[in-house]
């Protein structure tokens, strides 16, 4: 918008050469006046060598002209010097006297003329009664006036135009500013400018009363805190007060005026993190409650069944080993009930490392083994690839390796569970392949979800069914992410993706 | 393991079937065994029946596990320590070490019994 005003206002005619253009016509004008209109001499002849009485009428309304359009050419200077209404109309009435007067001044300087060169009478009557020839001759001449005044005016409608849309362009840019100024002003987040050197250059009022300081105070001053570019992260900050927020930052690169800076945008999260902080420890809280008496169970039948608490009847072993597998799976019950609340709030954390991807699954299959081999069915695995590396939680992946292999082996009643591992892309795929009963698309749709779990009574002895929802959770905590596919009779298969390590990723 | 037998192990847990397990354990193999109920009991055992190693919970009333690991250490930084609870996080094993336990086993990963290897390995 601001170009096309700008290219408007240069694209404006030169006035005194308007001025000059005129000021020839009008000579040829009086030429052919004084040859055929007043029959004194040839058109060449008066053209070249006007007789001294035109020559001076021509020189003087030239003159009279060039001084109306420089006069213009200055009021339009002074307009564009100072765009303000007032001095623009002013402009235009000084130009438009000025014109009036010339016309007046014109209309003497013939009619002396008339005298001068013909004798026509006196200057009274020659100004109020002409003659016809004469009137006509005035007025083409003033016509010529006429014009010149309807161009400059025209002129400065232009630049009235002109000035008109790069006022409106102003008080747009105005407004659009002042809402921007209000968003900042009145964002509940703190919003910050600093510099390369992470001098702050402004502040927002959230700003200062986050950190219980003025603008004025806060400009000049260091960001002590931790930014990078277009992430975000959390950090802490005690203010003057002593109070420790704890702020969700963003920073991003801009240009400030002309130099490079970076914006922060903060954002006060304290009192999230006190619910999600009392959230865990309440988990925590009933995690321990509830898993410590089992645990305690656990490990006195343990040490019933080692005959650390005298000898035992095999009866009594019989008794202490359903104990002892039915409390397990208690344990196992509670544990995964309190990951799913933990996955749910959000206090689950992930640590990625370099992990061998076989020793895993290795480490997870393990404790199946026994009981694969006791239903009769094969475990077979297909291609693997030893030195396969992923960017993991080894823990939560064993986890996830884990209660898939669990399902399978709880699914399949003859065949095979057969597992591969192949890097596919930029990452690592394991398939978990069953021969079991294979389940319908509406239990498919239902399988990764928490809420769904929770609607139908749990098989006691399995547990809650929380396995796969923990699996999908923990896959994408990791980055990667599991599906299944399954067809009713035929068997199920999960395949998880995760990341392969790089150099870049961990960490 | 003749050693053993004069090896004091004080036991500081909340819960009595902890108690009870692992004093079946360590008293199988020969150990003398103390108990305390609270953290507070626990540091005022130290100091008036010192034993040789200490098994200390973390999770425990009036003063926390974390408290007594810092009082024991405090004056005495010779005793060995293994820290066994139910908190299996990272910042809590991290945090246990930091203020100077030996060892840290995860009740429920781990059996009563493997606390003798443990144990052994300290003295």
């Amino acid at each position: 918008m601001r170009d096309k005003i700008d290219s408007l206002l240069k694209k404006r005619w030169d006035i005194v050469w308007i001025g000059a253009v005129l000021g020839f016509v009008y000579w040829m004008w009086q030429s052919f006046r004084d040859a055929i209109v007043l029959q004194k001499t040839s058109f060449i002849h008066s053209f070249l060598f006007p007789d001294l009485i035109s020559l001076a009428t021509r020189l003087l309304v030239i003159c009279t002209f060039l001084l109306l359009c420089i006069h213009a050419k200055y009021i339009q200077e002074k307009v564009l010097e100072d765009r303000s209404a007032r001095n623009r109309s002013a402009g235009f009435w000084a130009f438009f006297i000025a014109a009036v007067g010339f016309v007046v001044l014109y209309w003497i300087i013939d009619s002396f003329q008339d005298i001068i060169a013909q004798a026509k009478g006196d200057i009274v009557e020659r100004v109020l009664t002409p003659g016809i020839t004469v009137l006509i001759s005035r007025g083409l001449s003033v016509l010529f006036l006429v014009i010149l005044v309807f161009l400059i005016q025209y002129l400065f409608i232009t630049r009235r135009k002109a000035d008109k849309a790069l006022k409106a362009a102003h008080n747009q840019l105005a407004r659009s500013r002042e809402n921007l100024n209000k968003i900042v002003t009145y964002d509940v987040d703190a919003v910050f400018v600093l510099n390369e050197k992470k001098k702050i250059l402004f502040v927002n009022p959230a700003a200062e009363k986050m950190l219980q300081k003025t603008a004025d105070q806060l400009i000049g001053e260091s960001f002590n805190y931790s930014i990078s570019a277009g992430k975000m992260h959390e950090i802490e900050i005690v203010n003057d007060q002593g109070e420790t927020i704890n702020g969700e930052v963003c920073a991003v690169e801009i240009t400030w005026g002309t130099e490079k800076a970076v914006l922060v945008s903060l954002r006060d999260v304290s009192e999230r993190k006190q619910v999600e902080q009392i959230r865990q420890n309440f988990l925590s809280l009933i995690s321990h409650r509830l898993k410590s008496p089992i645990i305690g169970i656990m490990g006195a039948i343990e040490n019933m069944l080692e005959g650390l608490a005298g000898t035992i009847t095999e009866k009594q072993r019989e008794y202490l080993l359903v104990m002892k597998e039915n409390v397990t799976v208690k344990y196992y019950l509670i544990e995964d009930l309190l990951t799913a609340l933990r996955l749910e709030v959000g206090g689950e954390e992930v640590q990625l490392e370099q992990t061998v991807l076989e020793d895993v699954i290795d480490r997870a299959i393990k404790p199946y083994e026994m009981a694969i081999s006791r239903k009769g069915i094969k475990l077979q695995k297909g291609k693997t690839n030893s030195k396969l590396r992923v960017n993991a939680d080894p823990k939560k992946l064993e986890k996830v390796i884990k209660n898939v292999i669990h399902n399978a082996l709880k699914f399949t009643s003859e065949g095979h569970i057969r597992i591969e591992i192949q890097a596919k892309g930029k990452n690592a795929l394991i398939s978990i392949e069953d021969s079991g009963c294979g389940m319908s698309d509406a239990t498919i749709k239902t399988l990764f979800q928490m809420e769904k779990k929770a609607q139908t009574l749990p098989d006691a002895n399995i547990g809650m069914g929380f396995g796969l929802f923990i699996a999908k959770k923990f896959m994408q905590l990791q980055n990667g992410d599991i599906e299944v596919t399954s067809s009713l009779g035929k068997g199920t298969s999960f395949k998880m993706s995760i990341p392969l390590h790089t150099k870049k990723n961990i960490g | 393991m003749k050693s053993a037998e004069t090896k004091k192990v004080l036991i500081v847990e909340d819960e009595p079937i902890f108690r009870m397990n692992y004093r079946t354990v360590l008293e199988e193999k020969g150990y003398s065994v103390i108990e305390a109920s609270t953290g507070q009991q626990g540091l005022h055992m130290i100091t008036s029946d010192p034993p040789d190693i200490v098994l200390l919970d973390l999770i425990l009333p009036e003063v926390n596990g974390y408290e007594v690991l810092k009082r024991i250490r405090e004056t005495n930084s010779e005793i060995p320590i293994i820290v066994f609870s139910v908190l299996s996080g990272e910042m809590d094993m991290k945090r246990a070490f930091e203020l100077g336990a030996q060892d840290y086993v995860i009740k429920g990963a781990e059996l009563p019994i493997s606390i003798l290897d443990k144990i052994e390995a300290l003295m």
